[in-house]
């Protein structure tokens, strides 16, 4: 994200970021724009920093996270949110079928 | 210069790609993406390689009966003379339309059995009628006939042998698993490029999730998956659809409330890996060597072989109509007519 925002704002002299971070009218300024429309008018230079730093670290976290409780603690994700009401029912649009599998007398 | 350049780029990038516009079909409820999506020149394409031939006019079954009118004839002796010429006329037209008769008889006696295409064709004549008798859960009442899937060729253009194992390197890799290596088969990803051995032959198990919320000893690997995923991506080639065709995509897993489509493929899974072990193993012996594959296997079929990227073959006509003979039961036991 920090490099294609840089990259994106080259022409306007991207790479003398952190010199220009407090003025108005450089590449700093338009990248930070960039930004605030899209995380919200109120964001900063510090406070967008501060959040792709967490989203950096709790991406891998969190990744992690459901890595390991995949078949672990969890086998079936659909099933699980099923269980639990997570997953909402939809309206039958299909014939109803049955797994064959189950069915006696079709050929294994 | 630099312009010319960057279009150069972007054309040779986009090569590979199929430029738009695509129709997008929706066929499930409202905003679950159960959609197909059609690019209407291939499509185009293809309707016209799945036109159905001319049928020759039906024939009487009066008069004698092929088994009496002709010497060696196992499998269409219930025809009549009309029937069954009729028949080979256009098993010539459908398989072999330049070579002819020639290609499965020896011109100085018809009866005689010396060609290994007579012994294939005999063989393929009553797996026809036993997947228009007994497999109807696949074909239902359309049927197949011999132009089904050879389409005017000798070979079917679709069909597969075993891969050999690959090289296993420093050992440094482990076994590859035919993956990585791209191969039209998979749609050239990253999938294991054999999927039919295991599951089109062998009758490994298919499905890889866990069948419980909560872990109840589902031992299925990512690697298994995988192979899952090479046959999954052959037969959405083969078919022309998406996974959404057969698949809820809320959960490929559930039957309940996923498209009917899927138990027809369940059934045309069963189906191909039947035929491969009770028809076309059976003619590993008949079969020449410059017909088989690098291991000495014989050509089987997959989805693609009667499919040819049609989501049914020849768009779902049948040619059954025009071919009762087709029907029925097949006559002998298959084995005692494979043998030369």
């Amino acid at each position: 994200m920090h490099g294609a925002t840089i990259l994106a704002v080259t022409r306007y002299g991207g790479e003398r970021e952190i010199e220009q971070i407090t003025d108005r009218g450089t590449a700093s300024e338009r990248a930070a724009l960039f930004w605030r429309w899209t995380m919200g008018f109120n964001a900063t230079m510090e406070s967008i920093h501060r959040w792709a730093w967490w989203f950096a670290v709790l991406c891998p976290l969190t990744g992690g996270i459901g890595i390991l409780l995949t078949g672990t603690v969890v086998d079936n994700w659909y099933l699980w949110a099923i269980k639990h009401g997570v997953a909402p029912p939809y309206p039958q649009v299909f014939t109803p079928v049955v797994d064959p599998a189950l069915l006696q007398g079709v050929k294994p | 210069m630099k312009i010319v350049l960057t279009l150069l780029a972007s054309v040779f990038l986009l090569a590979g790609c199929e430029r738009p516009p695509m129709d997008s079909v929706q066929h499930g409820y409202r905003g679950t993406g159960m959609v197909q999506v059609y690019n209407p020149r291939i499509l185009e394409d293809q309707a016209a390689k799945n036109e159905v031939p001319m049928a020759l006019p039906q024939a009487g079954n009066e008069g004698p009966k092929a088994s009496k009118l002709y010497k060696n004839v196992k499998v269409l002796g219930d025809l009549s003379g009309g029937q069954f010429t009729r028949l080979m006329v256009s098993m010539s037209n459908w398989i072999a339309p330049e070579q002819s008769c020639t290609y499965c008889h020896n011109p100085a006696n018809f009866a005689d059995d010396s060609l290994y295409t007579k012994v294939v064709a005999r063989r393929m004549l009553q797996m026809t009628r036993q997947i228009n008798s007994e497999w109807q859960a696949h074909v239902a009442d359309t049927g197949v006939t011999c132009y089904t899937c050879h389409r005017g060729q000798p070979v079917p253009a679709q069909v597969w042998f075993t891969k050999p194992d690959q090289p296993y390197g420093s050992n440094f890799m482990g076994d590859k698993a035919g993956q990585n290596t791209p191969d039209p088969v998979v749609n050239l990803s990253s999938l294991p490029n054999d999927p039919f051995t295991p599951f089109l032959l062998g009758d490994l198990n298919i499905r890889v999730n866990g069948p419980t919320p909560l872990p109840s000893g589902n031992r299925q690997s990512i690697k298994q998956a995988e192979w899952t995923y090479g046959l999954m991506t052959h037969m959405s080639n083969a078919l022309g659809v998406n996974c959404t065709y057969c698949h809820n995509t809320r959960s490929f897993q559930t039957w309940e409330g996923g498209p009917p489509q899927r138990v027809k493929a369940w059934h045309g899974i069963r189906m191909a890996r039947a035929l491969n072990n009770d028809y076309m193993k059976s003619l590993t012996d008949v079969f020449p060597d410059h017909r088989k594959g690098e291991l000495g296997d014989v050509a089987k079929i997959n989805c693609g072989t009667c499919h040819q990227g049609a989501y049914k073959p020849l768009y779902g006509v049948s040619m059954l109509g025009d071919f009762p003979e087709l029907k029925g039961e097949p006559a002998a036991k298959p084995a005692q007519v494979a043998k030369k």
